[in-house]
């Protein structure tokens, strides 16, 4: 039961990070961003680039490819999708699936599709409560849950969260009371692109990197958004840390016994419990599991 | 050459029938179907799963086409209580789980080897006259499909479908059952999908897992979009250009000097930037698609 917590914890914390920037980026958009996670791929590439061109410390090296991949988010957001967000969330929507598979395509055709490994010295698991944990485990967790918090403070407690929290709720009257809607929009995609780039390169020093290792969380993350309702920062940290508690138990539990037998689910359809959540939530409520706003959003 | 351009052409043809089965329901109705490529699987596995087990060919095309349109219906019932978006996001999440599932239940699908030696049509004539064959067969259910997507479109259905794309609530104010709507129509093209992925396993006698990547999926919205978002002839000039394009890069490492895996990274980029050109530059694609100012009459 322990493995199962931390386990839930480590992919949770994924997730999240994941999932609050796709969530951000919607409330102010009102337009799902399918090439959320692959600030993620590029946060883990940026970091091995760093690393191979400037002789930094890992820390630094991890820092200068998370701002990079949010001043990249801006430019992507001011150069591609002010032009098609002008046609429909229809047309941006298809545009970010086209510029994900491009992402990958460019990293693809430049370093090749091997995926690689960031040069971390190998380390030994501790024992807690009968769980084995890595260190750089411990750390991703907590490194999370920070920057979680500190963008939940952010949000609930400054003026700039406030100006965020106002053009999602109500574009037209945060405009009118002189929020500068542009200014926000900008902010809201540095934070996702930082965000995701952050989870990339916790998920790189934990595993590795791969092309596909953003576009493998699309549907856990997607789902995760969903089912904590679309432009809820809250609701999508705790449905994603519920999402992976969930997948985890699916995968531990013994539904066999149920019949008098063995009959675990196999590992390879962990993917396929956020896709089932997903549906099923999508089905039966829409809103999400926390959110408010009904059908069309 | 003649024997690469005939490959070409045969597939072009095969993925025409995929842009039309797209292009009814992205283009006419605005459903933004991000899993077409499990329809297709439909189709394909239920032509490998039945001639393996020595059943005639009619046999499993019709099972694959009467799979699709029940799955079919059954996802456009789902756009009932969804928005686009979260619609969108539901099929990919479905056709994804399609894949899983083709990849891991090894008693019906062989898992990831796939279905192989599935038996091909025309296999008494030489390559050459066996392709020429193939694409004329090609051609004409392409063409029977087109005919389809232009008596559903050109109907007063038709009308229903594009008010629903552009004003959903208007539709459904004006009594027009909008539900209903996207049901027959998914109904309609999903087994077109079926269709063009029963006669792909039989062309090339095998269908795995690796094929039903959501970048097939990709790879038809590009053509789509290519030809123009709502145009039936504009998709299918698309199917063509897209296709030609795709199998071209194919050669692209003899040209440039990278290796062979990353020019697979080039390849796939430019049906991404073709892609996301048109969509940025031409969105109404090489044949917009031509409205009348008086579309809609209940």
């Amino acid at each position: 039961m322990g493995q199962v917590i931390v386990d839930s914890l480590v992919r949770g914390s994924e997730l999240a990070l994941l999932a609050v920037g796709l969530t951000l980026v919607f409330g102010v958009l009102r337009f799902a961003n399918i090439a959320q996670v692959e600030f993620a791929t590029l946060g883990a590439y940026g970091m091995v680039l760093v690393a191979s061109v400037a002789g930094v410390g890992i820390l630094l090296q991890a820092l200068i490819a998370i701002v990079a991949v949010g001043l990249l988010a801006v430019a992507v957001y001011r150069v591609v999708f002010v032009r098609l967000l002008r046609s429909s969330a229809a047309m941006a929507m298809i545009g970010s699936l086209a510029l994900s598979i491009l992402v990958r395509a460019v990293i693809q055709t430049v370093t090749g599709p091997d995926p690689k490994e960031l040069d971390l010295p190998l380390e030994r698991g501790v024992d807690i409560g009968g769980a084995l944990v890595t260190p750089t485990q411990l750390r991703l967790v907590a490194i999370s849950a920070v920057a979680l918090a500190v963008l939940i403070a952010v949000l609930r407690l400054t003026p700039l969260g406030r100006s965020i929290r106002a053009v999602s709720a109500n574009p037209e009257l945060a405009a009118a009371a002189g929020i500068n809607r542009k200014r926000i929009t900008d902010v809201t995609w540095f934070i996702a692109g930082a965000l995701g780039a952050l989870a990339g390169v916790l998920l790189a020093m934990d595993t590795q990197v791969s092309l596909d290792m953003g576009f493998g969380l699309l549907l856990p993350v997607f789902a995760a958004a969903l089912l904590g309702g679309l432009g809820s920062v809250g609701g999508a940290v705790a449905a994603a840390y519920l999402l992976a508690l969930v997948e985890n138990l699916v995968l531990k539990i013994n539904f066999g016994s149920l019949v008098g037998g063995d009959g675990f689910v196999p590992v390879d359809y962990r993917a396929a419990v956020g896709f089932v959540m997903l549906v099923v939530v999508l089905l039966y409520r829409p809103q999400g599991l926390f959110g408010r706003e009904a059908r069309r959003a | 050459m003649l024997d690469f351009l005939l490959g070409v052409a045969v597939v072009a043809a095969i993925y025409g029938i995929l842009a039309i089965s797209l292009n009814l329901q992205a283009g006419a109705t605005g459903l933004l179907n991000f899993g077409l490529v499990g329809f297709f699987g439909i189709g394909a596995y239920a032509t490998g799963i039945s001639t393996m087990h020595g059943a005639p060919w009619p046999l499993g095309m019709a099972i694959g086409l009467v799979l699709a349109a029940a799955a079919g219906a059954a996802v456009g019932r789902l756009g009932r209580t969804l928005a686009a978006e979260y619609w969108a996001i539901a099929t990919l999440a479905l056709a994804e789980l399609l894949r899983l599932v083709a990849l891991n239940t090894d008693s019906l699908t062989r898992g990831p080897q796939g279905i192989s030696a599935v038996p091909g049509f025309f296999s008494g004539l030489g390559p050459q006259s066996r392709d020429l064959a193939w694409l004329g067969l090609a051609a004409l259910v392409l063409a029977l499909c087109w005919w389809v997507s232009q008596r559903v479109t050109g109907a007063q259905f038709g009308r229903v479908l594009r008010l629903v794309r552009e004003q959903p609530d208007l539709a459904a104010s004006l009594g027009h059952d909008v539900v209903g709507a996207k049901v027959r129509v998914m109904a309609i093209s999903a087994p077109m999908a079926a269709l063009a992925g029963s006669l792909y396993t039989h062309y090339i006698s095998f269908i795995g897992p690796g094929q039903l990547e959501p970048f097939a999926t990709f790879l038809v919205w590009t053509m789509v979009v290519v030809g123009g978002l709502g145009n039936a002839f504009g998709v299918i000039a698309g199917a063509a250009i897209v296709q030609l394009l795709f199998d071209v890069t194919r050669f692209i490492d003899d040209v440039f000097d990278i290796p062979s895996e990353n020019a697979g990274g080039l390849r796939i980029l430019v049906v991404g930037a073709a892609l996301l050109g048109f969509l940025y530059f031409r969105s109404g694609g090489l044949v917009p698609e031509r409205l009348r100012r008086i579309d809609a009459r209940s």
